[in-house]
């Protein structure tokens, strides 16, 4: 069984091994030198980035083939947090299954939630009340901003830059702390659930809503001068791991990695959900401004402009939101008629999918979960080949992925 | 400019792709079976009817022989039950209309979907499989496939013998499907032919079994770690 | 555990010494980066500005388990990774210690039931000081478990004679 994989790895530098190519291969060498290169024979090193490794965003283990400090082949390997989520799609009721669709993608556990209710929603013919799109809309967004910011931070901690992420952590907690006042937690939310959300918003809380964004925007403007123009960050991710845009798509990418490309694809747009079709919103796509279209800085300040877009439709579904109910009436064990649909909305990470297979009953048959984190994953090795071994840390950065949602 | 799973199969019928069987409505395309084409006891049944939508009344005739099978796990269609369910305002059934094929035939029409112009499926989102029910004589694959240019999307079904649960592999076609397949391979023991890197994704690669069939046993030990 | 391992009879000086080491131990127990699933991002939280770990000496978080005192297992354990835990926690450098962190790490969490490949608690597989209950636990409930964690150091007798001296084998906790 070959562990570095069956992809044709880029060609090596050629490495002079007669006397004619040493000639033309360089011109003064002391003596000595030329014994020495001529005899000398090296091979790759492999070695184990992961599973545990500050950079990688989680248990994942990419086997690099490294010929000096040229990466030649990338291996992901996975399953290091394979949690079983489909299996237990499979053996508890819909509802029930709701707090495990929030350990998939843990940083964006609203638009997982979301997902699941909207396919549970679909194969039910469950409608949903005004208010409660609102209001799932509203913490969608709040929570794409949260997920966002911490991409924002550990990808500048695996450059090398610690102030940001302590910057993104300062306004991650007030977004905490709002989440915390809805539903009681801070990270695991299962708030939206099937039929609406759980319950209604308190009182006050669009006014703090309102005031953090007034505060956020402000911030938004600090991100950018401490890291997004930064000299050594645009030096460090520009011209890096370029994936042109027919790539992206035959390798199924999704969200900001498709974006960063240039392919001006966004579910909330072109397939819209919930309220956005009402929003007055840009969909951002990577412009190649700093570097190559499609490379790493691309990708990243895609998601970072996702933040200001995303503030700018929290204040247009703050000024509009209705009054009502928020949730349509539903049972706690809810027997869902039988039928299979896919839903697809779009997560931080890019599109997530639930596939939802109902026999009928409480059960659902199949409950399959398309993590967008494991198809842009897929790609590392092609965006790999070839590049340096540091730059291979700021590629997976890119990436953007959460392991609880690349292996499930 | 096909934007429903109805015009995909029309156009695909035009073109004259080989094994599209039809379309399936979405409580068919929760049954195993669903046309009776793998079960030799029991009696073929109409074609599908091609209308996905809800006015599926003449459906509920058509796919009565099959439905006999499963209809003691069916109850919600009699409308609102015991537990409390609200009808809900359309009738039913809700979800997506699958378009069947044949896996013999899969690729070519992976093929054509993604390069017809009418029809510039460019995406593959997702290839799974799915294990119906413990003695059911298939296993489907199911591929989901995104129009960027159409902004459409349809869902495929094959369904594969269990006792032989080989179909040939989409990535030629979409390279997307390389992971995918090779995670359907690992929990439901399907047989990709000429996949590049058939190797366990997500489970360990000693692991016994494949996890998402309903007959899985779950592993006692492992390693010398308990597992109950 | 030590050079200075039960080298020496109790005496005043012996309790002074054991009272400085452990004062220096527990206010400088660096731990490993080790966050599995949820609640790493947790304990990025603690890492953070707001509820600051470093405040207790515990914020240098080391890469490699060879600098690091402590191993905060913040997430799901599955069979795969268990191998994997073991051996880092065998490349620790004694005096070490592990925080069991979150429901998963403590006895499965939500997938106990139909998990096949989780394993039921990470004291199957490595030693255990504390247990961390939560579904990601609070940032405070993860610094009282590194509190009480200092407690357990402060009580340590390091330099007196315990018995044989040997280290106790680590027994698996039972399924």
């Amino acid at each position: 069984m070959t562990e570095t994989g069956t992809r044709p790895a880029p060609p090596p530098a050629p490495r002079p091994s007669t006397e004619e190519d040493l000639d033309r291969w360089s011109g003064e060498l002391r003596s000595g030198e030329r014994e020495f290169v001529l005899d000398v024979k090296t091979q790759d090193l492999e070695v184990n980035m992961g599973p545990q490794h500050p950079s990688t965003h989680g248990v994942l283990r990419v086997l690099l083939r490294a010929d000096g400090e040229i990466v030649t082949g990338a291996q992901p390997h996975l399953g290091y947090l394979h949690r079983c989520a489909e299996k237990i799609g499979e053996n508890v009721e819909f509802l029930q299954y709701l707090p495990y669709t929030d350990r998939y993608d843990y940083l964006s556990a609203m638009n997982n939630n979301l997902g699941y209710s909207m396919a549970v929603e679909k194969v039910a013919g469950i409608e949903i009340p005004e208010r409660g799109q609102y209001v799932r809309t509203i913490c969608a967004e709040l929570n794409r901003i949260a997920s966002h910011l911490l991409a924002f931070g550990t990808y500048g901690l695996d450059i090398g830059a610690i102030t940001p992420f302590l910057y993104a952590f300062r306004e991650r907690e007030e977004i905490l702390h709002l989440f915390e006042k809805v539903c009681g937690a801070r990270l695991t939310y299962s708030y939206i659930r099937i039929g609406g959300v759980f319950n209604d918003l308190p009182d006050g809380w669009l006014e703090e809503l309102s005031g953090f964004l007034d505060v956020f925007e402000e911030k938004w403007q600090e991100y950018n001068d401490l890291l997004s123009f930064n000299h050594i960050f645009v030096q460090r991710t520009a011209n890096v791991g370029i994936l042109p845009p027919e790539k992206a798509i035959a390798w199924g990418c999704t969200g900001p990695m498709l974006r960063g490309s240039g392919v001006g694809w966004d579910v909330r747009r072109d397939e819209p959900y919930l309220v956005y079709p009402r929003l007055d919103f840009q969909v951002c796509v990577g412009r190649g401004e700093k570097g190559t279209l499609g490379d790493c800085w691309d990708r990243y300040f895609v998601r970072v402009e996702e933040m200001r877009e995303s503030v700018k439709m929290l204040r247009q579904l703050i000024r509009d939101i209705p009054d009502g109910p928020v949730s349509a009436d539903v049972p706690r064990a809810l027997r869902v008629p039988a039928g299979a649909g896919y839903v697809g909305i779009e997560n931080p990470r890019g599109e997530l999918g639930h596939y939802v297979v109902s026999e009928g009953g409480k059960v659902a048959r199949r409950c399959r979960v398309r993590g967008p984190s494991f198809c842009n994953l897929s790609i590392l090795p092609e965006l790999m080949g070839g590049t340096m071994l540091a730059d291979a840390v700021a590629i997976i950065g890119s990436v953007d992925i959460v392991i609880g949602e690349t292996d499930r | 400019m096909a934007k429903t799973a109805a015009e995909v199969v029309e156009r695909l019928r035009a073109i004259g792709t080989p094994g599209v069987i039809g379309l399936l409505d979405p409580a068919q395309a929760a049954e195993p079976d669903p046309l009776g084409r793998h079960a030799p006891a029991k009696a073929v049944a109409p074609p599908a009817v091609e209308k996905p939508t809800a006015g599926a009344k003449p459906d509920a005739e058509a796919k009565t022989p099959e439905a006999e099978s499963s209809a003691e796990e069916k109850p919600s269609e009699k409308g609102p039950s015991a537990e409390g369910t609200k009808a809900p305002a359309k009738a039913g059934p809700f979800g997506d209309p699958h378009l069947y094929v044949e896996p013999a035939h899969v690729a070519a029409v992976l093929q054509t979907l993604r390069d017809d112009a009418e029809l510039r499926f460019e995406m593959l989102i997702d290839v799974t499989g799915i294990d119906y029910k413990k003695d059911a004589p298939v296993l489907g694959v199911i591929y989901q496939l995104l129009s960027l240019s159409h902004r459409a999307r349809v869902t495929l079904r094959a369904d594969v013998p269990k006792v032989d649960p080989a179909i040939d592999t989409a990535f030629p076609v979409y390279p997307a499907a390389d992971w995918h397949e090779r995670e359907a391979a690992e929990m439901f023991g399907l047989v990709f032919r000429g996949h590049p890197d058939p190797r366990n994704i997500l489970l360990a690669d000693d692991w016994v079994g494949h996890p998402l069939r309903k007959d899985y046993e779950f592993p006692v030990e492992y390693h010398g770690i308990s597992g109950v | 555990m030590g050079l200075l391992e039960n080298k020496l009879q109790e005496n005043l000086l012996t309790t002074k010494v054991d009272w400085l080491l452990n004062w220096a131990r527990l206010s400088s127990i660096w731990p490993m980066t080790f966050g599995l699933a949820c609640c790493a991002i947790e304990m990025m939280a603690v890492g953070a500005s707001h509820h600051d770990i470093d405040r207790f000496g515990a914020g240098a978080f080391r890469a490699t388990p060879r600098q690091a005192d402590l191993m905060i297992v913040a997430g799901t354990v599955n069979f795969k990774m268990a191998d994997r835990i073991k051996r880092l926690w065998e490349q620790m450098a004694h005096p070490k210690y592990v925080i069991a962190l979150g429901a998963c790490a403590t006895g499965g969490g939500p997938y106990y039931k139909y998990g096949y490949n989780v394993v039921k608690g990470v004291d199957r597989v490595v030693p255990v000081d504390v247990y961390i209950a939560g579904c990601p636990p609070r940032p405070e409930a993860l610094l009282e478990g590194l509190m009480k964690l200092q407690d357990k150091i402060r009580t340590q007798k390091v330099v007196r004679q315990i018995g044989s001296g040997e280290p106790a084998p680590f027994v698996p906790a039972p399924s």
